[in-house]
């Protein structure tokens, strides 16, 4: 003890100065944040709230919060912060969701989200791949179409593409909204595709899909894992050369494979790359069928092309009463880029893959983004999980990529 | 060799002689300035008007080589220092001036966690990456001042202080580091009998620009945006740039009693207020993002009392203390175009979410016994200083403290050695940590991996207990040069902690070695 006798006039000096300081106390900041939810005239207040699950997701520490919604309001306290908020749930045969975005929380605060009543769609995306492989290969791009019904489906004139980030003026950042956009809706309703559009080929009937089965688009149907590496060079984990479908675009690029003997999507439209090409990591990608005409005929008409505003490219323009088969709001791992580009009407959630750590971008990462599989039919089939709410449906963070593999566990 | 070069060595070696120690007015002059003036230290340049020695220069070359994983998460593991210095001080009329000029080379090997150089110790607004590399930094460091005594109650003086470096690594993300730190302090003193007051201030500016700059594309390269106690933002490293703009204001009054060479009785004290902030802003001049904003205040005092007991004994006891408040201002923001179509950020929420407050006291104890002629024989210093320090996030709850006590006991012993004199030092001290709590468990678990390889680790080395112990020599010869007295000193010294914290991830040792050679006029 006598050695510590030295600290009494130092201890004394301290007191004496803790009393100038400031005494703060040790108070956390926490807001309240109260959900009230409107139910869609699908679905009435006395069938039940109560599987209803309001989603706070912080854009700053990727920190999410959930609460139960009970009668029709959640009460959350949160962090101050800048909060995507979802509400997600099921009621009869209906998907419900509802999503607010950027909704800034530095005092108690209430908002209002509308739901949106949806049912399962029959095409959807079972499984995308296109973060590629260092060093810069992302020609192993492969996109899974399921038909997660027990009927047969029709490919036929089906258009899949990538959704344009609208990038305002003089950037190139994806941590801002979209300038297509006014909130999470697009102006007059017609989402702007870039890069290359492409639709399969056929009259309605010529190209079928077995229920509960899938094909598989190769951007290049070859065994990619078996590809000579260089010193930075890491294989790709795909072989597609079993592929159903694959994307060629005639006179394109010379890393544009075509294989004989598997048939390719027609391009319809293109603006930039070699075919279509999403952003390695991440990028809003859509299936969508015409509710009347040929796909060909209607992107030869100049009013399929809007240019984006403030700027002089031109996109390809969705029409507005097109029936959206399946879009997965796809964005980069990093929380300040999990801006919304698709409407929640059609995704109401957002998906990414993850780099090597959580939070970082998957770019080159070697990982796909997975549909996760709900439960299996009596015969042993896949029922994929389809809520219209990509962050519970997919694996976020990505997984290693399973081109024409289906899971046989549920998720 | 060149000829011309010949013929001057040969005048300069010619023309030198050896003196004896006690023929050099200068000889020990630190030590000597030090007990000669009781205000040795303070804030206000005023003190350069009591400095017993006012005609001298010195001119010094050292090196200094570090070593062993024992040390701070944003040190490297080895280090080499080279530094030369040029000080002086002249006495013309009523004014003193006195000023140095200071230059640094440091090679520091696996150094990360910290790419800045000039910004405060405190701020928590650092820009890093993860990846060890080798900093090598120049810095040059001037300072000068002048003391004058317009009649016998008053002593006006102005100090000036500027410091300008530069740092670099060649792996990527290859920060490069540009700073300027420049600091103005006036003071004055009023005398009447023993007694003396004075006022001094200080105005600072600094200005750091930190930009990144990646070769190896093919590989995504990441710096940390920290904002205190591990939280963060990543950013993509490629041209990243970061600037920081600070001002610095402080105040002090100072008393001093019997500020006189030999005075059997003297005493100086020094009350302090200092009050910063710095900015830390990244981007170009259209597109700005406002990293944080760090504010820092504190308050201080310091005494000394010396006793001269006998001509040749004199006695020192020292007690300082300071509470340093820091607070780190957030700033939430929202991304937007202007009218050009730039993409600018707004500030939509501000708010004070990291807050710090230390505490730092100690107090000293040194003896001296003196040749006939002043100058030190033997000296004996004890230390004991207690750092209390608290840090806590006030977001999300995180909190951690610690109070670390050190004891320094040093001791050193001239020896006349024919016409010179060698100074042999010894020091032992023993650092304990008294308390330490961490609490991470309220931060988001995105942010659970820094915490695991930086705030942890970081903790763990500021809080780990430890012993050291050091020695030194110094061999001083006097001389004439060309008929200028001088002194010759040749010194070489080490020391060797290890500590007694069982962790993995902070290292058991760290030594170092060093020399310096130079010679006072």
């Amino acid at each position: 003890m006598r050695k510590f006798l030295y600290i009494i006039p130092v201890l004394a000096l301290i007191l004496g100065l803790a009393s100038c300081s400031n005494s703060d106390d040790d108070e956390i900041i926490r807001h309240t944040l109260t959900v009230d939810v409107t139910l869609p005239e699908e679905v009435t207040a006395a069938e039940g709230t109560s599987n209803l699950v309001v989603t706070a997701y912080n854009t700053q520490n990727a920190e999410k919060s959930v609460a139960q919604v009970v009668g029709t309001q959640a009460i959350l306290s949160l962090t101050p912060g800048t909060y995507n908020l979802t509400v997600s749930g099921e009621m009869n045969d209906f998907n419900l969701n509802g999503v607010q975005t950027g909704v800034q929380l530095f005092k108690d605060e209430a908002v209002t989200i509308p739901l949106i009543a949806t049912v399962g769609s029959s095409l959807i995306f079972k499984e995308v791949y296109f973060s590629g492989v260092n060093d810069f290969y992302f020609q192993d791009a492969f996109y899974e179409i399921y038909n997660n019904t027990d009927e047969v489906q029709y490919l036929d004139g089906i258009i899949m593409g990538v959704v344009d980030f609208g990038f305002p003026a003089n950037t190139a950042t994806k941590d801002h909204e979209s300038v297509w956009m006014t909130g999470t809706t697009y102006a007059d309703g017609r989402y702007p595709l870039t890069s290359h559009v492409q639709c399969f080929p056929g009259n309605g009937t010529d190209y079928p899909i077995q229920p509960r089965t899938s094909v598989v688009i190769a951007a290049n149907p070859i065994n990619h894992s078996t590809r000579e590496l260089s010193e930075a060079d890491v294989a790709s984990p795909v072989d597609l050369s079993n592929a159903d479908w694959q994307l060629y675009m005639d006179g394109g690029f010379p890393a544009d494979t075509k294989i004989d003997g598997i048939p390719a999507m027609t391009f319809i439209w293109k603006t930039w790359g070699r075919e279509m090409m999403p952003a390695t990591d991440g990028q809003p990608i859509i299936l969508a069928r015409l509710k009347s005409g040929n796909p060909i005929d209607y992107a030869a008409d100049q009013n399929s092309l809007a240019t984006i505003p403030g700027g002089s490219s031109q996109c390809f323009m969705l029409p507005a009463d097109c029936i959206i088969l399946d879009a997965i709001d796809i964005v980069p791992a990093s929380s300040d880029c999990h801006i919304k580009r698709i409407m929640p009407k059609d995704d109401a959630g957002m998906a990414w893959f993850s780099g090597d750590e959580p939070g970082k971008n998957g770019d080159y990462s070697g990982k796909s983004l997975r549909r996760k599989v709900a439960g299996f039919t009596l015969d042993g089939k896949a029922i994929l999980k389809d809520t219209n709410n990509s962050s519970n449906d997919f694996i976020i963070g990505g997984s290693t990529p399973t081109p024409g593999v289906m899971p046989t566990v549920a998720d | 060799m060149n000829h011309r070069l010949k013929i001057m060595l040969f005048l300069l070696m010619s023309g030198t002689a050896v003196l004896l120690a006690q023929d050099n007015p200068n000889y020990d002059y630190q030590d000597r300035q030090y007990l000669g003036n009781i205000a040795y230290g303070s804030s206000n340049p005023v003190s350069l008007h009591y400095m017993p020695i006012t005609d001298l220069a010195d001119i010094h070359i050292s090196y200094r080589h570090k070593d062993g994983e024992f040390h701070l998460i944003d040190q490297g593991n080895a280090s080499n220092l080279w530094e030369g210095s040029f000080s002086g001080m002249k006495k013309i009329g009523k004014v003193t001036f006195g000023g140095s000029l200071v230059y640094h080379n440091l090679l520091e090997k696996d150094s990360r966690w910290n790419n800045t150089l000039f910004v405060s110790e405190n701020n928590p607004f650092i820009i890093a990456d993860s990846l060890r590399s080798d900093f090598s930094t120049e810095t040059f460091h001037l300072d000068g001042g002048a003391a004058f005594q317009p009649n016998e109650k008053w002593i006006l003086a102005l100090k000036a202080n500027y410091e300008v470096g530069s740092s670099a690594t060649q792996k990527d993300p290859r920060p490069e580091i540009k700073g300027m730190r420049f600091r103005l302090t006036p003071g004055t003193e009023y005398s009447f009998g023993n007694h003396g007051i004075g006022v001094s201030a200080d105005i600072e500016w600094l200005s750091e620009e930190v930009t990144h700059t990646v070769v190896k594309t093919t590989t995504k390269q990441y710096v940390f945006l920290f904002q205190g106690l591990g939280v963060y933002e990543a950013r993509d490293a490629v041209g990243y740039r970061r600037k920081y703009n600070g001002t610095l204001w402080g105040a002090q009054i100072q008393y001093a009693f019997n500020n006189t060479p030999d005075a059997v009785i003297g005493n100086f004290f020094q009350f302090a207020y200092r009050g910063e902030t710095e900015d830390a802003t990244d981007g170009n001049h259209a597109e700005k993002y406002k990293g944080g904003k760090y504010i820092g205040t504190s308050f201080s005092f310091q005494n000394r009392l010396q006793w001269r007991r006998s001509s040749n004994t004199v006695h020192n006891f020292t007690l300082s203390a300071s509470s340093q408040d820091v607070t780190g201002r957030w700033y939430t923001q929202q991304q937007s175009t202007d009218d050009a179509g730039n993409l600018i950020y707004q500030v939509i929420n501000e708010s004070d979410n990291l807050q710090a407050h230390i505490l730092d006291a100690s107090a000293g104890y040194r003896f001296d016994r003196l040749f006939h002629d002043g100058r030190p024989c033997f000296q004996g210093e004890l230390k004991a200083s207690l750092v209390n320090s608290e840090t806590k996030n006030r977001i999300y709850g995180a909190k951690e403290t610690y109070t670390n006590t050190l004891v320094d006991i040093s001791a050193t012993k001239r020896f006349l050695l024919k016409k010179g004199q060698i100074s042999a030092n010894l020091n032992t001290g023993v650092c304990m940590n008294l308390e330490k709590s961490i609490s991470l468990a309220g931060m988001p678990t995105s942010y659970s991996l820094i915490m695991e390889r930086y705030t942890r680790p970081a903790f763990n080395a500021a809080t780990a207990g430890y012993w050291q112990g050091g020695a030194g020599v110094t061999y001083s010869l006097p001389l004439s040069i060309l008929g200028y007295p001088s002194v010759m000193e040749i010194s070489v010294d080490g020391f060797y902690r290890r500590t007694s914290e069982k962790c993995h991830d902070i290292g058991s040792d760290r030594y170092g070695t060093g020399a310096r050679f130079g010679f006072i006029f």
